[in-house]
């Protein structure tokens, strides 16, 4: 196979992957005016997000630069930019690597496996580089105007913006193949690749935890030292934000191609061993076993609702995708919890005497307990994804004599199982840790569980509206699409707001603003599911 | 049994979709439905399952309106797709037990009925095995089996026959045969015109969204013609 062949090849196969980024190829060619609109006003919604992470960034680096860290702001900015993206891509580079659905098609074309791992690495990266734009933009521009720095300073930004992204993604793929690679071997696939995933999350979490933990030794007061002992933190989570940083700072264009050059190595070292281990890898992740010895047994008849849940369930544990995203939640429920063995009722208050000596803000820790609890377990409910999870067979459930309510109730069913454990524990561990009192436990037990109620109820009513059915893959729908944005994440700043809330009401109050948040939540919960059930699943898809 | 009355549906921004289409299957009926490729035929029997609203027209199964009581009707029919999308995470018998179920059918019914069926499609031993292992025709069979599980008085069904392999085609022909000769109707799509017109007692042929020929096979085909002369006469002549 000649250069040019595999130049020509590798140009159609970008083309096949960068097609649709963003969903344009499927917005141009749409026909019908309204789903056009639909899709019109959700992209302007997408856009209308990043004008507001753009401006945020912009108003956190002025601040930096006022108070006179523009030093740390480059390092600062490239470790928050790669960390956002790692979280994006970590678990669902291996989806998109080893992508089911088109692989006899594409593996049974005469390419090379590396130009199909290259295509697919490209779409990775095309769908993150936005991100890196987003961040590194707007502090740009105002290091520029209020820190004056050389050209080589923009020209070292460009190269490290377009740059960035590069690690993170192998990190991220080279993650995805080894889950991968490590699950295709197992007789439970998907099992094992979800653990492996979640395991991973926890890693993080616990290492971040960590790593903030350390922080506690510095004396914050000392603010001539703060810019070293950030810079120094940086360095500890991820040297390249400092090597690159610092480049931009001193116009250093060597060690800005050493790191260009020493990030391409690794990528190219990554995706060769991809490319090489690929059609094994897949064989492993897509063979299925049959054994062909299926005799009749006994028959059950089982209650509508509870062959609805347990299909519900089979579809849940049949995706590594969907659980390792969708249990993230519960677990940092937990780990808030299990944190709250190690705090003391006293260090509590400490704390909140601390923050009121120092911004005059009388703040009541105690209350935050039970509202932390619920914001953990209120991002990303299953319900916000699980209609678009029937994909392509939604035909079946249309096609079937079942209610709506039926089918919702299954849902709500399946997510409340799958929080229910983590909840209970987490209410029990909270409240021994904390030595509470029998109303605060009534409110740890009874705000987090109407929270979660109200969070199902809207992420399932953001999915009625914003179903999608024909995606390439599960990693679309469970982690970019719209309905999973909207119905994960209005529900946790909701919780946000409302943590602050009961934080500020005076002790006295306390009961009074949790009886209300209860009931604000059991009766939105109670209108939404009525409201719902009324929707004619014919509508739907 | 099954009664179209000017069924319309279009889809927007495309000029493919069903007009004014009028239809009467009753019970003992093995009615075949044909046409070119993007007639409609997919688009009226999708409307007739509930998958499709329509803009106009009325459907009735049994005296009930498609409508006004979709819950009431899909309790009277199953029906197959060109192309089934079943749930790749389960076994066949999970998936069989879960329509069983959705239809409420007693333990034991389930049991002999799924056994035969299973049996006659020569698909028994895989029942345990998932879904996602099962080939084109082994998906058609299995949704076949599970269209057959609640005993439905209709069945509706586009293009049964495509995966099938031979000896899996005699046994659904048979089978249609035995639910009509029990008071039951078919009406399904096919391009295998030769089948249509040796197993159908009806025909509608469909162009262009719009119904061209309907009435009884001996009504149709007659003069020593075949079903295949109607259709290119009717259809690619005009």
């Amino acid at each position: 196979m000649n250069s040019g062949n595999t130049g020509r090849q590798l140009a159609a196969f970008l083309r096949l992957q960068l097609v649709n980024l963003y969903g344009w190829n499927v917005y141009r060619n749409l026909k019908d005016p309204k789903e056009k609109r639909k899709k019109f006003w959700l992209g302007v919604a997408y856009a209308f997000v990043l004008v507001v992470l753009m401006c945020y960034v912009g108003t956190m680096s002025f601040g930096y630069v006022t108070i006179g860290l523009a030093g740390l702001l480059p390092a600062y900015l490239i470790l928050l930019a790669s960390l956002v993206i790692l979280l994006f891509s970590v678990f669902k580079a291996g989806d998109i690597l080893f992508q089911k659905n088109s692989y006899d098609i594409l593996a049974s074309l005469p390419v090379k496996k590396s130009i199909l791992v290259v295509s697919r690495f490209v779409r990775l990266y095309a769908e993150n580089v936005l991100l890196a734009v987003v961040v590194m933009l707007p502090a740009m521009v105002v290091f520029g105007v209020f820190a004056k720095p050389s050209w080589s300073f923009y020209v070292i930004g460009i190269v490290v913006t377009v740059f960035l992204p590069l690690i993170p993604i192998t990190i991220s793929v080279f993650v995805g193949a080894m889950i991968a690679a490590i699950s295709s071997r197992a007789k439970y696939k998907n099992l094992v690749s979800a653990v492996l995933s979640v395991a991973l999350v926890i890693g993080v979490m616990v290492g971040g935890i960590q790593m903030s933990m350390s922080t506690e030794e510095i004396n914050l007061e000392e603010l001539k030292h703060i810019l070293n002992v950030a810079l120094d933190l940086i360095n500890r989570i991820y040297p390249p934000a400092i090597w690159l940083g610092n480049a931009m700072l001193t116009g250093n264009f060597a060690v800005c191609f050493g790191c260009v050059c020493g990030g391409l190595l690794v990528l190219g070292i990554v995706i060769g061993l991809v490319s090489r281990n690929y059609t094994w890898i897949c064989d492993g992740i897509f063979r299925t076993s049959a054994k062909h010895a299926y005799q009749m047994e006994r028959l059950e008849r089982n209650h509508l609702s509870g062959a609805l849940f347990r299909r519900e369930w089979k579809r849940y544990v049949s995706s590594s995708v969907y659980v390792t995203n969708t249990i993230v939640s519960p677990i940092m429920g937990m780990l808030f919890a299990i944190s709250m063995l190690f705090v003391t009722p006293g260090q509590l208050e400490a704390a909140a005497a601390e923050i009121y000596a120092q911004t005059g803000l009388m703040l009541q820790m105690r209350n935050m307990l039970p509202m932390a609890l619920a914001a953990v377990f209120c991002i990303l409910p299953i319900t916000a994804v699980s209609i678009s999870m029937e994909g392509r067979q939604w035909w079946i459930i249309k096609t079937l004599p079942i209610r709506t309510k039926d089918l919702l109730d299954s849902k709500h069913l399946m997510n409340l199982c799958v929080i229910g454990p983590f909840y209970l524990l987490s209410v029990i561990l909270v409240s021994i840790g904390q030595k509470v009192s029998f109303m605060e436990f009534i409110w740890i037990l009874l705000l987090p569980m109407t929270a979660i109620l109200f969070t199902c109820v809207f992420g399932q009513t953001v999915n009625l509206k914003l179903a999608v059915f024909d995606w390439e893959n599960e990693a679309a729908i469970v982690k970019q699409s719209a309905s999973s944005f909207v119905g994960g994440m209005v529900p946790f700043f909701v919780m946000i707001a409302a943590t602050f809330g009961v934080m500020m009401i005076p002790a006295q109050a306390a009961n009074i603003a949790m009886l209300t948040l209860c009931l604000a939540f059991g009766i939105a919960a109670f209108l939404l599911h009525r409201r719902n059930c009324k929707v004619n699943l014919l509508d739907i898809g | 049994m099954l009664k179209i009355q000017n069924l319309t549906k279009h889809y927007k921004g495309s000029s493919k979709g069903v007009t004014n289409l009028s239809l009467n299957v009753e019970a003992g009926d093995i009615f075949a439905f044909i046409g070119h490729n993007g007639a409609g035929k997919t688009t009226t029997l999708k409307c007739i399952a509930g998958i499709h609203d329509f803009e106009q027209g009325e459907i009735e199964i049994n005296g009930l309106s498609m409508k006004k009581e979709p819950i009431a009707c899909k309790k009277q029919f199953a029906y197959i797709p060109d192309n089934p999308d079943l749930f790749d995470y389960l076994t066949g018998i999970q998936y069989l037990n879960f329509i069983a179920d959705v239809f409420d059918v007693s333990a034991k019914d389930r049991q002999t009925r799924i056994e035969t069926s299973a049996n006659a499609f020569g698909i028994m031993e895989s029942l345990g095995d998932l879904i996602s292992s099962y080939s084109h025709g082994m998906k058609q069979k299995l949704a076949i089996i599970s269209a057959l599980v609640h005993e439905p008085k209709l069945l509706i069904l586009d293009e049964p026959f495509v995966g099938l392999d031979p000896h899996a085609a005699v046994v659904l022909k048979s089978t249609m045969r035995e639910l009509c000769e029990k008071g039951g109707a078919i009406f399904f799509s096919t391009h295998v015109l030769d089948v249509a017109e040796k197993l159908c007692n009806k025909v509608a042929i469909i162009k262009d969204g719009s119904l061209i020929a309907a009435g009884r096979m001996e009504e149709i085909v007659k003069g020593g013609t075949s079903l295949e002369d109607i259709f290119m006469e009717v259809v690619c002549d005009e």
